[in-house]
């Protein structure tokens, strides 16, 4: 029942045409793209006409209050909830279009929590793989070689054995972290990856997650409420509130104090800070 | 350093020391598949014996395997009685073909429901298949249709199909499936048919015919012919061959909508189908078989306890652990009270809920909660 790892012919194209070095594909196809979306649930715009680009190499950010429509935006653009208006194209192609299996193999999606299920975390892991496995195919050596690696880098491969709903919750966070990485996908989307994961695991997984866009040149997109971590670690944050997005660009040109105040409603210094070309938030009192 | 420790020791247990023996694959999948189905398949190949040897009419062991072999093989079995032939050939044999049929589909129905609704509780019945089919069967002796052996389970199927339907247009009518207006109108429709059941044997006034309800409710095979046994173990391999082929999907199905999605699949449709093929597999066991209780909703508890969750592994373990079970249940009924015979349903559900509970309480980590 060995088998020989199937490969990502897309990705390993990717990786010889541009190499680990070009961070910004301008000019190139856009990892991923949104145009005009829109998401309507009743009588209200849960996402309301945002469009936004994530290039290869790149970690893009959003952030925003609660209610901002953060975790719908992010579903949307895996591919798992149909906007009302607008379109997504991953690497050039109509999301609608491609077929469940192909996303599976160039997407991969962490949402917040997983469920209770009798799965141990290798076990989870592992289904990180199974986009690549044709049906009757049992994961090789390579698969698990693959997990484990992605489960050393998340630190939780101490786990590998236990249930997954004996874990502590940011265990669990980290447990799925590991997942998304087995599938290697070319676009990572990741809903509050590190929200409850302790200080040193916070810097841990973003720092996998950076690695991961920069080494491999994966578009990696998360929704992070950290503004210091995300200031830290993001080369573009997206500011969306009320559905809507506010701004875009670099987080030393998004975050300041002024956008603190009138979009989360919390008075804040912000510092900027020269060597990382980045800034820092010293949160004081909600503002109203 | 770290608050936990890094390896968690591996229990010895009955299977992990059966593994030793076994040659190296790599996977634990396709090593449990094998021992397992080995191990299954060589108790039901036991309790087929057992089952065709043993009832009024005695017959030797070594006569029984003969005349097994002379029935499959169509030709005519040396020191085998005609009556001993035809005994083995006319009523056990069909009646074991049925049994096994009967069990598989039950289990794999119970399996699928399980994985969909996430939810341990969940048995083949859960959306009402079974009361739909228990009150067409119902309604079928009320009328008096007779002349055929198939009228009761003609009118059973027709009954699980409308409560499928009723219950499928009831969970659509939002516009996209919800899976939990399905698991409530499926619990809704299920009690009001049996509300409707109840009521149809109370209103008979024939006491023979109000027997005859009783005695199919409780489930059982006695009625067994190669005419039926025809028609249930096809469509049960059949049903099974598709569940293990979905089998790794339902491993995603676990993990929720989103995940799953993610990791590649279409969760709507393919619910959709899993639930229809547990629909089916439901409607045509307890067409031909009555309600049979627990098996459903045990086996595949009992199969995951041994070997963990992994449906690649579960489905078709699930599948010879019903027909196992099944086979032996009907076995005991028959024998116990001999002549006389107890009901199948009744059995399954005695022996089954205690030999559950000491499976419980001797595997020390439970693998079986969804």
């Amino acid at each position: 029942m060995t088998a020989t790892l199937p490969r990502n012919p897309l990705l390993a194209s990717r990786l010889t045409d541009r190499g680990p070095s070009s961070i910004s594909a301008v000019g190139g196809a856009a990892a991923f793209s949104a145009k005009d979306l829109s998401v309507r649930i009743g009588n209200s715009n849960i996402v309301d006409d945002v469009s936004l680009v994530g290039n290869f190499g790149e970690l893009l950010g959003i952030i925003g209050p609660n209610g901002a429509g953060k975790t719908t935006l992010l579903k949307v653009l895996a591919g798992l909830l149909k906007p009302s208006l607008g379109c997504v194209e991953i690497d050039g192609v109509d999301l609608e279009k491609m077929p469940s299996s192909t996303r599976s193999r160039q997407l991969a999606y962490v949402p917040q929590i997983t469920g209770a299920h009798p799965f141990t975390a290798l076990e989870l892991v592992l289904m990180g793989r199974y986009p690549h496995l044709r049906r009757f195919q049992i994961e090789s050596e390579d698969d698990t070689e693959i997990a484990i690696e992605a489960m050393e880098r998340m630190d939780v491969a101490q786990f590998k054995g236990r249930r997954v709903d004996t874990l502590s919750g940011g265990e669990r966070q980290r447990v799925l972290l590991a997942r998304a990485l087995a599938q290697r996908g070319d676009v990572l989307f990741v809903d509050e990856p590190i929200t409850s994961l302790d200080i040193k695991h916070q810097l841990l997984a973003l720092q996998v997650l950076k690695d991961e866009a920069r080494d491999r040149s994966v578009a990696v997109c998360a929704v992070l409420h950290d503004l210091n971590m995300a200031a830290r670690f993001c080369d573009r944050v997206v500011l969306l509130a009320e559905g809507g997005m506010i701004d875009e660009g670099e987080p030393g040109c998004v975050i300041t104090e002024r956008r603190v105040a009138e979009v989360f409603g919390v008075r804040a210094r912000v510092t900027r800070r020269a060597r990382s070309n980045g800034v820092t938030v010293d949160l004081i009192e909600p503002s109203d | 350093m770290r608050a936990r420790p890094r390896t968690q020791p591996q229990p010895t247990t009955l299977t992990s020391r059966a593994l030793r023996f076994f040659p190296r694959t790599d996977s634990a999948v396709v090593r449990k598949t094998l021992i397992g189905s080995l191990i299954l398949g060589a108790l039901i190949i036991a309790a087929i014996v057992t089952a065709v040897a043993t009832g009024p009419v005695d017959i030797p062991l070594p006569n029984t395997v003969r005349a097994v072999l002379a029935t499959i093989s169509g030709e005519s079995a040396t020191s085998v009685t005609s009556t001993q032939q035809a005994v083995i050939e006319r009523i056990r044999l069909p009646r074991v073909v049925l049994a096994l049929g009967v069990g598989m589909a039950l289990a794999v129905a119970g399996t699928i429901m399980q994985a969909i609704f996430r939810n341990p509780l969940a048995d083949p019945g859960i959306i009402g298949t079974s009361a739909g089919g228990a009150l067409g069967a119902v309604i079928v002796i009320a009328i008096g249709l007779s002349g055929s052996v198939l009228w009761i389970p003609a009118g059973s199927i027709i009954g699980s199909i409308s409560a499928l339907l009723l219950v499928f247009a009831i969970a659509f009518l939002g516009g996209r499936m919800s899976i939990a207006t399905l698991l409530l109108a499926g619990v809704a429709i299920g009690s009001l048919l049996g509300a409707a059941v109840s009521t149809t044997i109370l209103l008979t006034d024939n006491i023979t015919a109000q027997r005859e309800m009783f005695f199919w409710l409780a489930g059982g095979f006695e009625g067994a012919t190669w005419t039926t046994a025809r028609i249930v173990a096809p469509i049960a391999l059949f049903g099974t061959v598709i569940a293990v082929v979905a089998s790794r999907d339902l491993n995603l199905l676990l993990l929720g909508d989103d995940e799953a999605r993610s990791l590649g699949i279409n969760v709507g449709v393919f619910r959709i189908a899993m639930v229809i093929l547990a629909a089916v597999l439901t409607g045509i066991a307890v067409a031909f078989a009555g309600i049979i209780s627990f098996v459903g909703l045990i086996v595949p508890h009992a199969i995951r306890l041994v070997t963990g969750p992994d449906h690649r592994h579960v489905v078709l373990l699930s599948a010879l652990g019903g027909a196992l079970f099944v086979l032996l249940a009907d076995t005991a009924a028959r024998t116990i009270i001999s002549p006389a015979e107890l009901r199948v349903g009744i059995i399954t559900a005695m022996v089954g809920g205690p030999a559950f509970i000491v499976l419980l309480m001797t595997t020390k980590t439970s693998r079986s909660s969804l």
